[in-house]
């Protein structure tokens, strides 16, 4: 590790108690990791090469489905996973694990800074984690240097599957431009919040139609009147 | 429809509280009302007789569809809508005299704010005796030939006595006119007596001069001569048509006679208007407000859920995605944050 990152290091937070050190230790829903398990299975499975996950706007819980979808691919598939958090305007999956930096990433790549094995980070069986990092121009920018550099098929070829935790499409500056070169894009919507309008306007023009999870579609109806509802 | 079910289960205290606001409000209107007292009184209708139209009996009775109690209810009615009716009903009863006090002692309304309180003038007192009567009356047929009359008032010797007041006028009423007919019948006859009375002493006197000219005509055996017998036929004219005028006299006073017995004009009462012993919190009128207070309930809610789901521009089923986005859902999951 290069002396510039070593002192990063050593400045870094102390790690969080509270929070698990690896994935599999992450207290995930059983109803979300259900989920993530059918959406996996609709997105081609063991098959699937590389998925950007994004929302149209923040909040809608995208780093939640992204580790949950690292935890099946890796025990229902036994793939590697590289976990990739794309948001350089608010990181947040490094924030999730105890054991994880929140630099070098993916932004020091970009700008020559640090190499592969700095940034991929082990954060459990099978699965490496590549913070965001510490992006000091614009997100744009950045993700134009990721895609000269190709840097998204280096760390792909590193793991079975590609998993990124792409920023909102509407709120940052850089949305509309992280899902180019994605083959798969998952869209997560906060049922009962998002106005369809909001994500009409998010997923016009994407390179590829995502498929979407919908996140807290809960009724409020009486089992018994959903049933005689549904007739 | 499931998603009117889910906005309404989201909602439910903020759609079902106005509701009960409403129809908590309108019950209460009616309980703070002032109590009514109703009076009631029966009247008796008799079935008209062959030439009962020809003495004027029960007005207008033509009609073989309406029994003779509906049609009297339907005749009282129609005066009761009359100001005039409604004027002489007032100020022979008390109301008149109960209106004048609330005009001088008014208990609430700007006149009581202002302290501007001014006794009515006749065409003022007239002018809310009108709606006073004609608003709390009420007139139906009981029966073929019963018929109720109804006041309703704040205070219940008032209410007793406007109901009787009606009922009486009403009869005076159909009185008057046959009452009017059979004076002019009997002035009539008079003076045809009068004339007729003058003809049979003439006729008479003549029949007399003759007969004191030409004295062997006074015997049995006499012949009559020509002049006699056209004196005598003149002399029998005369007095059988004074008879058939005293007769047509004296039927057109008994008629007018029994003008004043009661039952005359074909209408009697049966019950007087008593005086009601106990108010009515009409059961029906607290009905009737808490049936309007549930309809305007219903409104708002029907209203108000149709407002927040139409408002509601997310997507909240997985079943909404694809016909709103033209999407595919991959899995839907319980809230994540």
């Amino acid at each position: 590790m290069s002396a510039a990152f070593s002192q990063a290091s050593a400045a870094a937070p102390p790690a969080r108690r509270e929070q698990p050190d690896q994935v599999c230790e992450l207290d995930i829903p059983g109803p979300l990791l259900e989920g993530c398990r059918q959406a996996s299975l609709l997105l081609g499975g063991p098959r699937l090469r590389s998925l950007g996950v994004t929302s149209a706007i923040r909040g809608e819980g995208r780093t939640g489905v992204v580790l949950a979808l690292a935890r099946v691919l890796y025990e229902d598939y036994g793939r590697r996973v590289a976990v990739v958090d794309m948001d350089l305007e608010n990181p947040s999956l490094h924030r999730r694990l105890s054991s994880a930096r929140p630099y070098p990433g993916l932004a020091e790549m970009a700008r020559g800074e640090a190499v592969l094995d700095e940034v991929l980070q082990p954060v459990g069986d099978g699965t490496q984690l590549v913070a965001a990092g510490a992006a000091s121009e614009s997100p744009a920018r950045v993700l134009t240097e990721i895609g000269k550099r190709s840097l998204l098929a280096r760390i792909a070829a590193e793991a079975d599957v590609l998993l990124a935790d792409l920023p909102p499409l509407l709120s940052t500056s850089a949305g509309r431009a992280a899902p180019a070169g994605f083959e798969t894009l998952l869209l997560v919507i906060r049922a009962g919040v998002t106005p369809v309008a909001r994500i009409r306007e998010a997923t016009a023009d994407l390179p590829v139609a995502p498929r979407v999870l919908l996140n807290g579609s809960t009724s409020s109806l009486p089992r018994w009147l959903r049933a005689l509802a549904a007739r | 429809m499931l998603r009117y079910l889910e906005t309404f289960y989201r909602h439910r205290v903020l759609l079902v509280a106005p509701m009960g606001v409403v129809i908590l409000l309108s019950v209460l209107y009616v309980l703070v009302q002032p109590l009514q007292y109703i009076s009631t009184a029966h009247l008796f209708v008799d079935q008209p007789t062959p030439g009962d139209q020809a003495l004027g009996g029960p007005i207008g009775y033509d009609n073989p569809y309406l029994t003779p109690a509906e049609n009297e209810a339907a005749n009282l009615s129609e005066l009761l809508s009359t100001q005039s009716f409604d004027a002489q009903v007032g100020r022979l009863s008390t109301l008149a005299g109960a209106l004048r006090g609330q005009a001088l002692h008014p208990r609430s309304g700007l006149a009581a704010l202002h302290g501007s309180a001014r006794a009515l003038t006749d065409a003022e007192l007239d002018a809310q005796l009108l709606p006073a009567v004609q608003q709390h009356a009420l007139v139906f047929a009981t029966g073929p030939q019963v018929m109720t009359v109804t006041f309703s008032w704040t205070d219940p010797r008032i209410a007793a006595s406007v109901a009787q007041t009606i009922v009486s006028e009403f009869i005076n009423e159909l009185l008057l006119s046959q009452r009017e007919q059979d004076k002019t019948v009997v002035a009539f006859y008079q003076a045809q007596l009068k004339s007729a009375g003058t003809a049979l002493t003439n006729a008479d006197a003549a029949l007399s001069d003759y007969l004191a000219v030409h004295p062997d005509q006074r015997s049995d055996s006499a012949v009559p001569t020509t002049a006699q017998l056209q004196l005598k036929r003149d002399d029998d004219h005369a007095r059988s048509r004074y008879d058939d005028l005293v007769q047509k006299l004296n039927q057109g006073q008994l008629d007018l006679a029994a003008l004043s017995n009661p039952g005359a004009g074909g209408l009697r009462i049966i019950d007087n208007a008593d005086v009601p012993g106990h108010s009515t919190l009409s059961k029906k009128l607290l009905f009737q407000a808490a049936a309007g207070g549930l309809a305007v309930a219903l409104v708002i809610l029907v209203g108000g859920l149709l407002l927040l789901t139409a408002a509601d521009r997310t997507l909240r089923a997985p079943g909404e995605v694809e016909p709103a986005l033209g999407l595919r859902v991959v899995a839907s999951v319980p809230e994540l944050r």
